[in-house]
């Protein structure tokens, strides 16, 4: 049984960023970005290269300061209190950005100590297993493939079963089985988990149809935001959300 | 349509590896302009070495002997280029320039480096020859005799590598058309130096930060890999003076060998603490536990390191070798211990653009 209506409309956002400004060496990436995301819905950021989705996602991460603005996790400022606000959080970095010269069990166990986890989560295993992620947990992370390092980035991101998950093109590289065991498994903790995920991404198939909302970042603004009631509504036309953002593009050039 | 152009620089744009090559270098010149005033000061040292080292005899006594420079610096050039060729065929499949219709040969692209290489030994012993007041004549003569045998290397070169091409094109008319098998593509990743642990049985249901420790040990055993030691030893041994007995020669080699260890080790631990403090920033980590984690391993090994030192020491050289050897081996455990704490602390502390400016140097 789900919460009641009250504890609901009393449960503080997942995430709530007010008027943020950050970027690189005096270079402003995001420009003054409001945002929220309820519990339990997935928020789809879209957005050209080059827009700010990660930068974004970075700045909710605490991987970069901002330079003005707040960014709350779970009603928790990150800035004033990191250490609280990120006991709620699950980020999966690009793949890239992982640990080559670790093992894959030795990325899962010291990412789950580093959470303060006195276990690795059973569903997490679970999933290693769907994803057939076990074979590769002894070899060094930098001889995988970029799907298994998807695959290990997204383990990393489900530990400690975190309020808010966060995901940078998380389904870039995967394979279909993988990327369909993943989309179903996010969206079974949205529903009935309350979870909240955060995805930026190209692939408008999976905002479609598993994401509640989604938003379009165009050169570091927030320029339109497609409630859960309008994501619905462009699931049934022909031509869907490709045609709105271009349309959307179109109007902000 | 476009007209093509005509100038004299056609030639050079149809070469796009001859402008990527340019392009690429005067970008990280105007990127870092520190680098003029790193290779200012490299040649005033060069420079002052000539004057102190006293290197005008030598530097004489080369230039009486041109065909020995000349000689000299065709094999250098030779096996530079060789090796470099083998690289760029090895990386072929995967350059983004190879489906352009024009290009430098493999062999022109290979010499390159090495000609960039002579361009920078030149100016390096000019600055030499310059502090030890070595006359003009004398410097033109070392000049003239290493290009010289640059020039003749690489005609050699040529002439092999042409006479190569003709000779499997020809065997190529002749048999009929058949698969080739590509050229090997393995790069050996870095952690082939290093050693999968056997996990502990219980890392699931007792995660630990402790392994966090494997990785600047990690990272230290790739930069120390055979190859690099090879290089840096053969450079030692060659630095010797003539006389020195066998012994003295395989204690300077073992003790060449630990001390490099010692330092990858240090730099394995700065570098991996910024990289794992940026990788593990999402998760509530304490700096204490972050800093004991990834540090313990590599202090460890410090601490071993230099107790071989000390005790070797002690074997050839008895007791006042030992009494010698200590303070410094002491010495440099406090600096590892020093630094290596700062770097966890800063990794952790500097967030926004400092730690990711960093991070990005780093990498």
């Amino acid at each position: 049984m789900g919460p009641s209506a009250g504890s609901a409309a009393r449960e503080p956002p997942a995430l709530r960023i007010a008027n943020l400004t950050a970027g690189y060496g005096g270079q402003p990436v995001l420009k003054d970005v409001s945002l929220a995301i309820p519990a339990g819905e997935w928020l789809a950021l879209l957005g050209p290269n080059g827009s700010g989705k990660s930068t974004l996602l970075y700045c909710v991460a605490g991987m970069l300061q901002p330079t003005t603005g707040e960014v709350e996790l779970c009603g928790v400022s990150l800035v004033r209190d990191p250490r609280r606000a990120k006991h709620t959080l699950g980020f999966a970095c690009a793949p890239e950005r992982l640990p080559g010269l670790l093992t894959g069990r030795q990325c899962l166990e010291v990412y789950a100590a580093a959470k303060g986890l006195r276990q690795v989560d059973a569903e997490v295993l679970d999933l290693m297993e769907r994803f057939a992620f076990a074979p590769m947990l002894d070899r060094f992370v930098d001889t995988y493939s970029l799907g298994t390092r998807q695959k290990l980035a997204v383990l990393l991101a489900l530990l400690g079963t975190p309020r808010l998950i966060v995901l940078d093109e998380a389904f870039n590289g995967l394979d279909p089985a993988s990327a369909k065991t993943l989309k179903r498994y996010l969206r079974t903790l949205v529903e009935e988990r309350r979870t909240s995920v955060l995805l930026a991404t190209h692939a408008l198939d999976v905002v479609e149809r598993y994401a509640d909302r989604a938003a379009l970042l165009l050169g570091g603004r927030i320029v339109k935001d497609w409630s859960a009631a309008e994501v619905t509504a462009l699931r049934a036309t022909e031509d869907g959300l490709e045609e709105a953002i271009s349309a959307v593009a179109a109007g902000a050039a | 349509m476009l007209a093509p152009h005509t100038d004299g620089l056609t030639w050079v744009r149809e070469r796009p590896s001859l402008r990527t090559g340019w392009l690429a270098s005067s970008n990280v010149l105007r990127r870092w302009p520190l680098l003029w005033l790193i290779a200012a000061l490299v040649l005033t040292a060069c420079a002052a070495l000539g004057h102190f080292a006293s290197m005008g005899p030598g530097l004489a006594f080369a230039a009486a002997e041109p065909i020995l420079v000349a000689a000299l610096s065709a094999t250098a050039f030779a096996i530079a280029t060789l090796r470099r060729r083998k690289r760029l065929a090895t990386r072929r499949p995967h350059d983004w320039l190879v489906p352009l219709p024009r290009d430098l040969s493999l062999g022109a692209r290979a010499a390159g480096m090495p000609a960039v290489i002579w361009g920078g030994v030149a100016l390096v012993v000019m600055a030499a020859a310059i502090g030890a007041r070595v006359p003009v004549s004398v410097c033109g003569t070392l000049l003239a005799a290493s290009a010289a045998g640059c020039l003749i290397a690489s005609a050699v070169l040529a002439i092999f590598s042409s006479v190569a091409t003709r000779s499997s094109r020809s065997r190529r008319n002749r048999a009929p058309p058949r698969l080739t098998p590509p050229p090997s593509q393995f790069v050996p990743p870095p952690s082939r130096y290093a050693i999968v642990r056997r996990p502990r049985r219980t890392w699931a249901s007792d995660p630990k930060l402790r392994p966090l420790g494997y990785w600047p040990t990690a990272q230290a055993k790739f930069w120390d890999r055979p190859k690099v030691r090879a290089r840096t030893l053969l450079l030692l041994l060659s630095a010797l003076p003539l006389g020195v007995t066998g012994a003295v020669a395989l204690a300077a080699a073992v003790v060449w060998l630990i001390v490099l260890h010692m330092l990858n080790l240090l730099l394995g631990l700065i570098r991996s603490a910024f990289a794992a403090a940026w990788w593990l920033a999402p998760t509530a980590v304490g700096r204490l536990r972050f800093s004991a984690a990834l540090a313990h391993r590599g202090l460890v090994a410090e601490i071993a390191s230099c107790a071989l030192l000390v005790g070797l020491s002690y074997a050839v050289g008895g007791a006042p070798a030992f009494h010698r050897a200590l303070p410094p081996a002491a010495g440099w455990i406090g600096l590892a211990c020093v630094l290596s704490a700062t770097a966890c602390l800063m990794a952790l502390r500097t967030q926004s653009v400092a730690r990711s400016v960093l991070h990005r140097w780093m990498h």
